[in-house]
């Protein structure tokens, strides 16, 4: 009988993940969006701004190294800066 | 605005959720669904995805699409990073004594007994492959979901808030958090804390986006070999680190991205605390002197405020 060419799953994606990184990572960001969806509704729903992977290096700040050219699109939400009040409304102290 | 809050444990942690207008019942449906979260990702409880995924490791395991994705932003934090934060630190932090839940590895005070050493293999993150809805971590290997879990958590659920109808929601988990659209009384104010000051010794603004802090002055445990330790793993050494950073505040659009660059910071020391941070975020640390420095833009989310250029210890 012949046998089935059907690649094993592990081979499968070992491939796939091949070709994510001769892309450059231009395959995982695309993998992403489904899933990047749902944590950037919040964004979305915001008064946000956004930059593409481009602006992030173009436009850093003189401290910072023009090396720093890792950021992917999943960072591309930034954050959108306000006054704060003078009591808080949550902390952040690490754990 | 009426607000429905929350505080309660999870995670090894504490967690605070807040929610702006919608239905009464989002508040307590966040705390489940962080629940929820916690059953799949703990590495303490040997039922869930991330313990059967390190059980298996070098064989592929189908996963949910919310651990799935855990695995996927944390390979993406390792890029973004540059290994600065990796999550194939499992056998380090338990060779370390970091072996099980926090509270209850240090309850009784005592010293405790390091794990085993394990040798370190020759892999990155780069061998942990992704399918539809599998996962295989590389043989020898073990995945800390750590802080990211819990920053990826706050993110999800804050999504999941708006969309079920709220106006606006902050999740905290431990100090990693996610605002969007209004707090109690407009933008959103974060204190940030650190141990050697009663206070809050910065207020940020927030319209929108997160908040993390990772430091070296909680969870600490001393092995019976009488050495202190510490829960933030170098890469490099595979041991606690010893960065000149005692803490690193990282403002950024979203949680698990702010939680990966926090670790990542502290862990590259005073010297080049910054080099990492891509521009739209913003970093603050503080050193072992108690010496406070950050990014340019920092002082755009304290209201131009000046920042304290020195805390005591």
């Amino acid at each position: 009988m012949a046998r089935s060419h059907r690649p094993h799953p592990a081979r499968r994606a070992r491939r796939v993940v091949g070709v994510a990184s001769i892309a450059g990572g231009m395959a995982l960001v695309g993998g992403l969006a489904a899933a990047q969806a749902a944590s950037d509704q919040a964004s979305a729903a915001a008064p946000t701004t956004t930059s593409t992977t481009a602006a992030h290096t173009s436009s850093g700040s003189s401290s910072r190294s023009s090396t720093t050219t890792t950021s992917s699109s999943t960072t591309s939400t930034t954050a959108v800066a306000a006054t704060p009040s003078t009591t808080a409304d949550t902390s952040s102290s690490g754990s | 605005m009426a607000a429905a809050e929350r505080r309660f444990r999870a995670m090894g942690t504490d967690g605070h959720v807040v929610v702006i207008g919608g239905p009464d019942r989002l508040a307590g449906d966040a705390v489940a669904r962080i629940d929820d979260l916690e059953h799949r990702w703990s590495r303490f409880l040997p039922t869930s995805e991330v313990s059967r995924l390190n059980e298996r490791a070098g064989s592929p395991l189908i996963v949910s699409a919310d651990t799935r994705l855990l695995v996927e932003r944390a390979v993406e934090g390792w890029r973004m990073t540059g290994g600065g934060f990796d999550p194939l630190l499992l056998p380090a932090i338990v060779a370390a004594g970091y072996r099980s839940d926090f509270a209850a590895l240090t309850s009784s005070g005592a010293p405790i007994e390091p794990g085993p050493v394990a040798p370190r293999p020759l892999v990155a993150c780069t061998d942990i492959e992704l399918g539809d809805e599998w996962v295989r971590l590389p043989e020898g290997t073990g995945f800390d979901p750590g802080g990211i879990g819990k920053g990826l958590a706050a993110d999800l659920v804050v999504g999941e808030l708006l969309a079920a109808g709220a106006e606006g929601a902050c999740v905290n988990l431990g100090g990693d958090l996610r605002v969007a659209g209004p707090g109690p009384s407009g933008p959103w104010t974060v204190a940030l804390e650190h141990a050697w000051c009663e206070q809050p010794f910065v207020l940020l603004g927030l319209g929108a986006g997160a908040v993390a802090t990772s430091t070296t002055l909680r969870r600490r445990w001393t092995t019976t070999d009488g050495t202190e330790q510490h829960h933030l793993i170098d890469p490099v050494t595979g041991r606690p680190s010893t960065s000149d950073l005692t803490h690193a505040s990282v403002v950024a659009g979203q949680a698990w991205t702010a939680e990966v660059l926090a670790k990542a910071v502290l862990l590259r020391g005073s010297r080049r605390a910054f080099d990492i941070v891509p521009a739209g975020v913003d970093a603050l640390t503080v050193d072992e002197r108690g010496a406070v420095a950050a990014t340019d833009r920092f002082t755009d989310y304290t209201g131009h405020a000046p920042l304290p250029e020195a805390l005591a210890g």
